[in-house]
């Protein structure tokens, strides 16, 4: 494998984080703030990485914390790039101060091979295209669906970006999701309850809830997608969110070089044609069991 | 990549793996605005296709499954080699 290597590219990191406390409003006007925000950050080559998290045992109390990435901006331009967010949140009543920039941790640190510890609960994915950013009435509306599913009790997990065609580069054309190059946000919606035990009725009841609030973000996004890496395996309408409008193209491209579809897996391209049969109901998805034709 | 003064693009968390199932699927990380995803970084690929063929994908060589295997995502269209190189462009 062959792949493009750059320039050395130096990771300049800030970040910001509140809480709810007394004055709610002030919260979530802070948290509007933050997200519109993000459309300054991509436009600098940059990336933020957030949480909106319900904290837990209380029905009205979050915190919001977010790191930025501003790859080739050094730490003052940084810092200026940042400063009219901080006097947007002031000014609305949170007290926040611009920190110094520093060399981003989310970079060129090491675990050492400790590995992440496996979860067992379930998550959601949206690509949020830069349309809602542009017209006034759709961004209320998004932001609105946004805070709706947090105060749901899930956590909202935004990552600003914008990988564009043009961002992309040589040689353009392939068969990523073409709701990435419209995004100037990716998002992941956790239930951080874990199904480890759950009764399959009880698995599916938090898929339906889940569900039912990840539809809020689907809403203003009509036509956009998910990102099939950290999707909920049951998405809607998986060919158009996964592939958009290139899903005919890539099935004939699966059609001609695994006519007899050797490689399976749920929501990839063509897995419609066949289904686990013949397996115990754990309220799950599942890929241990019978693979069978699914006949015409 | 400090010691050959040179960038390439991988995905932010660490225990995730940079050229299998995260360019194959898109592939996003702290350069995304800046040098694309993941998906956009393969220039040729050499991988094990369903009739157990080793082929190369490349813009010249099989471009529809070049064009497949980068972001089309992974476990459908085929087996990953392992032998990475990266090479620099001028941009």
């Amino acid at each position: 494998m062959i792949v493009k290597a750059y320039p050395p590219t130096y990771v300049t990191g800030s970040s910001l984080s509140f809480q709810s406390g007394r004055n709610i409003t002030a919260f979530w006007e802070g948290v509007k703030l933050f997200f519109h925000y993000g459309k300054a950050i991509t436009a600098a080559g940059g990336t933020t990485y957030n949480y909106v998290n319900p904290i837990p045992g209380s029905s009205s109390a979050y915190t919001f914390r977010t790191t930025f990435e501003l790859p080739n901006l050094p730490n003052q331009q940084t810092f200026n790039l940042l400063q009219p967010l901080f006097d947007a949140l002031n000014a609305v009543g949170i007290s926040v101060k611009n920190p110094s920039p520093s060399p981003s941790t989310q970079w060129g640190t090491s675990l050492n091979g400790i590995g992440d510890t496996p979860g067992n609960s379930r998550f959601t994915s949206r690509l949020f295209p830069r349309r809602n950013w542009d017209d006034a009435e759709l961004w209320d509306r998004t932001f609105a669906a946004i805070r709706e599913v947090t105060e749901a009790g899930y956590t909202f997990h935004g990552i600003h970006m914008a990988p564009s065609l043009a961002v992309g580069g040589y040689p353009g054309s392939s068969g990523v999701n073409p709701a990435f190059r419209e995004t100037l946000m990716h998002a992941d919606i956790f239930d951080s309850a874990s199904i480890r035990g759950a009764t399959p009725q009880a698995v599916r009841d938090a898929h339906a809830r889940l569900s039912f609030y990840t539809d809020k973000l689907r809403a203003v996004t009509p036509g956009a997608g998910a990102y099939m890496n950290e999707a909920d395996l049951e998405e809607p309408g998986w060919q158009q969110s996964f592939f958009g409008d290139k899903y005919e193209t890539l099935s004939g491209i699966k059609r001609k070089w695994d006519a007899r579809g050797v490689f399976w897996a749920p929501g990839t391209v063509g897995s419609e044609a066949w289904a686990v049969e013949e397996r115990e109901d754990d309220g799950l998805p599942t890929q241990d069991g019978r693979l069978c034709r699914v006949d015409a | 990549m400090e010691r050959y003064n040179t960038t390439v693009v991988i995905p932010s968390g660490k225990s995730v793996g940079a050229y299998g199932g995260w360019f194959a699927g898109g592939g996003h990380g702290v350069l995304a605005s800046l040098y694309g995803l993941g998906s956009d970084q393969p220039l040729t690929m050499q991988v094990v296709t369903a009739d157990g063929r080793f082929v190369t994908a490349s813009p010249e060589v099989n471009e529809d499954l070049y064009y497949a295997i980068r972001g089309g995502g992974a476990s459908e269209f085929f087996f990953h080699t392992t032998k990475y190189t990266f090479y620099c462009m001028s941009t």
